[in-house]
């Protein structure tokens, strides 16, 4: 009798889980084929410059009318992306958006409106975006502080900054690296907070770099200055993000200052100038670069190989490590040479007959077997 | 009327330039991912085809390095919200003869794709 109990149990669990199947891919089909519709729909009528005369009410509350005139909006630009914000006010989205982002509904229909306000947001939404960015909850602040970002709320970037520095890690992340969208009109808010925090003891050390990788990704030189002092700065992970940063954001005039970084007593910091260096590739950077392959630590040495396989002239000193007394420098050298095809290349024109000189030094490492 | 393959993996990219391009006269094949982009170029005769770069099967590029190896001539263009100057300028090297970023203006896309249709 238990056995039968059991085993009409597990039908009844069976049964019920293929009609909850059924009924969730019968769901997902129907939001495909309105997804489909409202896709077709909103490219009609922005292709033709249209507003529907008896707009249905039910496109400005469904989520998935919001999201297809959001994908529309991040396609285009000009006439076509003010259409889209005319066809938003016209089916009464941003009320319904407006309504839904309120901390009287449930987290999940609050996210999923404010996902959606903040792709079509106008500046008319900026205070209610910077509400939400001091919201209780972390997943709306930082969907809040994206928004802000979008319409390159400027004066908000000391704010978001600050509250950066007291969230949990990843919504300071999260929060800083929307300051990305803001471009280069965002460098002085950065470049002033970064400024004011160094000197600062209560400075929020891992928000600080954070911003410094925020310059680096916006890849201004004229946040060079701010970058260079960062490189000077008291803690390690500053002048790490420092140099990572001038990666993209440096100059020439960055290269003192990094050659002096070589010297660092943190290996991270050395570590990343000798990428850094390798980035810019000017051949003045190879000598002082090859230094770092004699470095104690393995992450400098391979880095420092790394570099000098970018910079012209480069190949010069992997090779003389390579025939060099230090067993580790030998290594990273020979290492970068494999991995880059250099090794593999200069065997290939020596077998063709058409190897230089120096090819045919970096082929001799080669071991052929028999 | 030209014949012009949209190949992203977008449905509403295909969409959007379908209709645009259908209101001009020209008749529109899309394509999905690179693979079947690639396999269409190759076996229909097409006027003109419009590239993502990141898709499915195969990318753009690639797709655009297969064509041109095998002789195809047809005019390409790269649409893509990538934005490092490298994929362009390899796009450029392979023979697109554009490359437009996304987000896009509609009708200098449209512009575009006519200076390199037969009038």
């Amino acid at each position: 009798m238990a056995l039968g109990a059991s085993a009409a149990t597990t039908v009844l669990l069976a049964l019920t889980l293929a009609v909850a199947k059924l009924v969730h891919r019968e769901a997902q089909r129907w939001r495909g084929v309105r997804s489909a519709h409202y896709v077709a729909a909103v490219g009609e009528l922005v292709s033709r410059r249209m507003l529907p005369a008896r707009p249905p009410r039910a496109w400005g509350e469904d989520p998935l009318f919001h999201q297809a005139l959001a994908d529309y909006r991040h396609l285009v630009t000009g006439a076509d992306r003010d259409h889209i914000g005319r066809l938003a006010h016209e089916l009464g989205v941003f009320e319904v958006l407006l309504r839904r982002v309120g901390r009287h509904h449930r987290l999940g229909v609050r996210l999923r409106a404010l996902g959606s306000l903040v792709d079509l947001a106008e500046e008319r939404h900026r205070n209610v975006l910077r509400d939400l960015a001091r919201d209780r909850n972390s997943h709306v602040r930082v969907n809040a502080i994206r928004g802000l970002a979008r319409l390159r709320d400027l004066e908000s970037i000391p704010w978001i900054l600050d509250h950066a520095s007291g969230s949990q890690p990843w919504e300071a992340a999260r929060s800083a690296d929307a300051l990305v969208e803001m471009g280069r009109a965002a460098l002085p808010g950065i470049c002033g907070w970064i400024e004011a925090q160094m000197p600062s003891p209560a400075a929020s050390i891992e928000v600080v770099a954070l911003a410094g990788r925020v310059l680096g990704l916006i890849g201004d030189p004229k946040a060079e200055p701010t970058l260079l002092a960062m490189l000077a700065g008291s803690r390690p992970e500053w002048r790490v993000a420092a140099a990572s940063a001038l990666e993209k954001a440096g100059t020439s005039d960055s290269i003192p200052a990094l050659f002096h970084a070589l010297e660092d007593r943190a290996a991270p910091v050395r570590a990343r100038v000798a990428v850094a260096l390798g980035a810019m590739a000017e051949p003045a950077v190879a000598r002082p670069v090859s230094t770092l392959l004699y470095d104690q630590s393995w992450w400098v040495r391979q880095n420092a190989a790394t570099a000098l396989g970018q910079i012209p002239g480069g190949t010069d000193y992997l090779l003389a490590a390579l025939h060099g007394p230090d067993p580790y420098a030998a290594d990273a050298a020979l290492n970068q040479l494999t991995i880059s095809g250099a090794l593999a290349g200069a065997v290939d024109r020596v077998l063709e007959g058409t190897a230089s000189e120096q090819d045919r030094r970096i082929a001799a490492l080669a071991t052929v077997p028999a | 009327m030209a014949r012009i393959l949209i190949a992203d993996d977008s449905p509403t990219v295909r969409l959007l330039l379908r209709r645009h391009l259908e209101a001009d006269g020209h008749e529109v094949i899309e394509a999905g991912d690179g693979t079947t982009a690639y396999e269409t170029g190759k076996s229909i005769p097409i006027d003109l085809a419009i590239l993502d770069q990141l898709m499915p099967g195969m990318l753009g590029l690639d797709v655009l390095h297969r064509w041109r190896a095998e002789a195809a001539v047809f005019p390409v263009l790269l649409l893509s919200a990538v934005d490092d100057d490298s994929t362009v300028v390899r796009s450029l090297e392979l023979g697109a003869f554009d490359y437009v970023r996304k987000p896009f203006s509609v009708p200098e896309l449209k512009a575009r794709v006519a200076s390199r249709l037969p009038a």
